[in-house]
């Protein structure tokens, strides 16, 4: 019974905002430089260091930025899906909190995911954009963030917004199988994945490490953008908590 | 493992491509900065806004006892 009780408190504190809000704040400080040293170390690996790839010359170091960008903007409405799915069961509302701050995060990194992607289609297709099924699944995924945005301003109830948008996430994750799979169900001008995890990759490894690096620094961003964002949610949402207020007239001496 | 660049102008114009790789980092950067100054503001402004609120519901006497 006591082993029980003690298995299951970590998911209860996970529901309370105040102990998100004081275990992310002690987070944070870790999470800026993880941040800046491996996006830095990643970007001069990438940028100056790895070898220009014979085919595409130095027009491939924007995979630098594309790939961890459209991975994370893939992660993240998993993230987004999840923490929605688990407020409309549980009625966890620091899990709509979650899902909300994910949404303008996704919603960026999806488009910097296409941006990237035009401008290195440019040299290499000829062209700056195409209809073709891996970028028009990715514009969709750029309008489902869009619509959860929307949603969640929609209502004038907090609890309502938090609901329909997290209703829309979770109808809207029959997109994302469609993206992964979209490069080998169509025949298209977008390159099969570089990144695979049950098999080799096709990249050479002084070109993978900084991918790597970069990766790794994207998850990291992400979580410290949530974070960010799901602070400024918290005080937002509990302004009428005392321990919030307090927050606020202990601030203003600072 | 080497500097593939020989000189500052080969590094901007990257063979051509400097344009497209640049533009990118940069927009990129942006967009990364936008997404930590955007909560941070609005986290401040929140916070702000409170304060204000709660002083001007404070009780003045509170401020006249003090003379």
């Amino acid at each position: 019974m006591a082993m029980g009780s003690t298995k299951w408190q970590w998911f209860y504190r996970l529901g309370s905002p105040r102990w998100f809000y004081e275990i992310s704040g002690r987070w944070l400080p870790w999470l800026v430089c993880a941040t800046i040293i491996l996006l830095g170390v990643g970007l001069f690996w990438g940028l100056a260091l790895a070898p220009p790839d014979a085919r595409q010359g130095h027009s491939f170091r924007i995979i630098y930025l594309h790939v961890p960008a459209s991975l994370l903007a893939l992660a993240g409405y998993y993230i987004m899906a999840v923490t929605g799915a688990v407020g409309l069961i549980w009625r966890i509302k620091m899990s709509f909190m979650l899902m909300k701050s994910a949404a303008p995060i996704g919603a960026a990194l999806t488009f910097m995911a296409l941006f990237t992607g035009a401008v290195w289609g440019k040299p290499s297709w000829g062209t700056y954009w195409v209809w073709d099924a891996r970028i028009t699944s990715m514009l969709i995924l750029l309008f489902l963030y869009l619509g959860v945005l929307a949603l969640q301003r929609a209502f004038t109830s907090v609890e309502a917004g938090y609901r329909a948008s997290a209703i829309l996430a979770l109808v809207g994750t029959v997109n994302i199988p469609i993206i992964y799979k979209s490069v080998d169900w169509w025949h298209t001008l977008h390159q099969p994945a570089t990144l695979k995890l049950t098999s080799a990759s096709s990249i050479h490894t002084d070109m993978l490490e900084p991918l790597v690096v970069m990766v790794c620094g994207f998850y990291v961003f992400y979580v410290l953008a949530l974070c960010l964002f799901t602070r400024s949610e918290i005080v937002q949402q509990e302004s009428a908590t005392a321990w919030v207020k307090a927050l606020a007239t202990s601030e203003s001496r600072t | 493992m080497k500097i593939q660049f020989d000189s500052l102008n080969e590094i901007i114009s990257m063979d051509g491509h400097g344009a497209y790789v640049w533009l990118a980092v940069v927009v990129s950067l942006a967009i990364l900065v936008a997404l930590l100054v955007s909560p941070l503001r609005s986290h401040a402004q929140t916070l702000n806004q409170l304060r204000r609120q709660l002083e001007r519901h404070a009780e003045p006497p509170a401020k006249q006892r003090d003379d």
